[in-house]
């Protein structure tokens, strides 16, 4: 249908579509963002109903089936405590999931907190932007290792030492969204209306603001998930008995001739959560940004 | 007693006593159901005025002195959050541009019902029944389907008589208007400026309407402000303005407007432009590019003089080499 059309079918329309919904009609025609959320709902899914899902307790040991190549009954595999890799796989997404979402949490509501009052308000700029500068100078992953070394390794510590990494530079983005937002006229007619600081900064300027932060968070969601493996890899991430990706092939690092299993299927299913999360963020924000929209 | 009466405000940009000016000195007073019409090229003040007024300056602009009384009190002397209470409330403002003026992602309704619920302290169901009345008022067919529309789904005209909804919605006294048809084709701005006048002759409300469409202040003054680099060049009822303008600066201004019967001639100019902030002539601020300056222009800017009731001047030399009786004489 030519745009014409699409215009007059859009007057005839008594009741006009939501911005919403348009934009839920451009995302369903995004490839990238159909193929990333659709690999991202099997883990979610996966992971939200591991106990249904998974064949066997995530930490069942069973030393007659100790490093089994993957089988019939333990089709991932088995580790050096005859755990089954599958099921260790899918409660250990939860756990990844849950991390990675609770990081996006962490710095979505600090970030957003502390990019806006920089953005809105100038005197407070200098100041937080400077403290978030310092925290950048380090590299992300050394930072949250530095943090989680420190306060030591527990999965709160994870999340809090993810969440202080990856926010400064979302505040950034924010405060940078807040910056253009706040020069339009529409923040100046609310204002002439007599709208409250706080009304201005939430209800106008953040509400139209969003875009560039809901990118930010999906890329922030798939990192998370990433440097978690890295830091139980590494081992400050969650304890053991804790499943999680980076654990299960932690575990398995000894084990890597006799039985690349352990570290293998965890790693695929690594590559594909962040593979589908950053086809996602690719997809939303090919779908929000219009200036990369043709 | 007037409406609107503001006392010799000066507006700045940046801090300490020789801060440069970008309104100076300004005094004027608007009765209820009066119209101002504030005309001046770009960078003379207008819209400084409107915002000063509004009290909606930001840094590094400030007003550094000067009263503003409405309806009796001083919105001055209370500070912010006493001016803030005002606006939407007390004083209200249309601007200029009504593509950008209405936020992208609220439905038309929740934006007058904003300020109906903020300002009026209604509930959803009468800001709802209200809305629906505020949008009939501004003539928008089938109102109450509209309140569920999102700007992008409203043209233009629309959009500004939207916008003249959200601000005519806790009914004002005093309604700042800065450009509002500018963006608009000739056949709305029409359209708009006569609603304007319909609602503000019913309302009884004073009218402030910022403009450099010499034909807008034609059609809608009963006052004229020339405004030339921030400070008041002239000030006279609308028939005087165009009858017998004394000011050079305003007789510039309307021998710029080409007419129908000036055949293929040049269009009349004039010469330079309003010099920026902080680069202002000491004395007369136009008298650089004055076709009447003399000597005594230059040392000290001339005090707006009371020509008479209805004008007054801040002229040494009003009409210029044309001599007072000369001029056509209206009441």
């Amino acid at each position: 249908m030519s745009s014409l059309d699409t215009n007059l079918a859009h007057e005839a329309l008594p009741e006009r579509q939501s911005p919403f919904l348009l934009f839920l009609r451009r995302l369903s025609g995004n490839r990238a963002f159909v193929i990333g959320g659709s690999l991202f709902l099997i883990v979610l899914v996966l992971a939200v109903f591991a106990d249904q899902i998974a064949p066997f307790k995530p930490g069942a040991n069973n030393f007659r089936a100790r490093l089994e190549a993957p089988s019939a009954v333990h089709r991932f595999g088995t580790d050096h405590f005859g755990r089954d890799i599958l099921s260790r796989a899918i409660h250990g997404g939860r756990l990844s999931l849950f991390i990675g979402l609770s990081v996006v949490l962490f710095t979505g509501v600090f970030g957003t907190l502390i990019g806006a009052a920089s953005g809105y308000f100038r005197r407070l700029d200098n100041i937080l932007m400077r403290i978030m500068d310092a925290l950048m100078a380090f590299p992300a992953i050394l930072l949250a290792i530095t943090v989680a070394a420190t306060l030591g390794a527990s999965v709160q510590n994870v999340i809090l030492a993810l969440g202080i990494a990856t926010t400064p530079h979302t505040a950034r983005i924010v405060r940078a969204s807040v910056l253009v937002v706040r020069e339009m006229e529409f923040v100046e007619a609310a204002r002439a209306l007599g709208a409250s600081h706080m009304r201005i900064l939430f209800r106008h300027i953040l509400a139209n603001a969003m875009a560039p932060l809901i990118v930010r968070l999906t890329y922030v969601f798939a990192s998370a998930i990433l440097a978690e493996a890295l830091l139980s890899y590494i081992g400050v991430g969650p304890p053991p008995p804790a499943a999680t990706f980076g654990g299960i092939i932690a575990n398995g690092r000894d084990f890597m001739v006799e039985a690349p299993w352990v570290t293998l299927f965890p790693g695929l299913i690594i590559l594909v959560v962040v593979l589908g999360l950053n086809l996602l963020g690719d997809g939303l924000r090919d779908v929000l940004d219009p200036r990369i929209r043709v | 007693m007037s409406m609107l009466k503001v006392e010799n405000l000066t507006t700045v940009v940046g801090s300490g006593a020789s801060a440069p000016s970008v309104l100076e000195d300004v005094s004027f007073t608007l009765d209820a159901g009066e119209v101002l019409c504030v005309v001046g090229e770009s960078g003379s003040g207008k819209s400084m005025l409107a915002l000063t007024i509004m009290g909606l300056l930001g840094f590094p602009v400030r007003r550094a002195g000067g009263r503003i009384i409405l309806d009796g009190d001083d919105i001055t002397a209370g500070g912010t959050s006493a001016w803030r209470q005002r606006r939407g409330r007390d004083l209200s403002m249309i601007f200029q541009e009504p593509m950008t003026s209405l936020n992208p992602i609220m439905r038309v309704g929740e934006q007058i019902g904003e300020v109906l619920r903020l300002r009026k302290g209604m509930s959803a169901d009468e800001a709802r029944r209200r809305a629906v009345e505020l949008l009939e008022r501004v003539e928008i067919p089938a109102a109450a389907s509209r309140l569920a529309a999102f700007p992008h789904e409203l043209s233009g005209g629309m959009r500004q008589r939207v916008m003249i909804a959200v601000a005519l919605a806790a009914e004002p006294k005093l309604l700042i208007a800065d450009e509002p048809t500018t963006a608009l084709d000739v056949t709305i701005q029409a359209q708009i400026l006569d609603l304007l006048r319909d609602i503000q002759a019913e309302s009884g409300m004073a009218l402030m309407l910022i403009t450099h469409d010499l034909g807008v202040v034609a059609e809608m003054a009963h006052k004229v402000m020339v405004l030339y680099a921030g400070r008041v060049a002239e000030m006279a009822d609308v028939k005087t303005v165009f009858d017998a303008p004394a000011h050079p600066y305003t007789q510039a201004l309307l021998a710029s407007i080409p007419s129908l019967d000036s055949g293929g001639d040049r269009l009349v100019t004039i010469p330079g432009s309003v010099p920026g902030v902080g680069l202002m002539p000491k004395g007369c601020r136009f008298a650089p590019r004055c076709p009447h300056v003399k000597e005594a222009c230059r040392p000290a800017p001339p005090p707006l003089a009371i020509l008479e009731a209805s004008q007054s001047v801040a002229c040494l030399r009003p009409f210029g080499y044309v001599r007072r009786e000369e001029t056509p004489t209206h009441g």
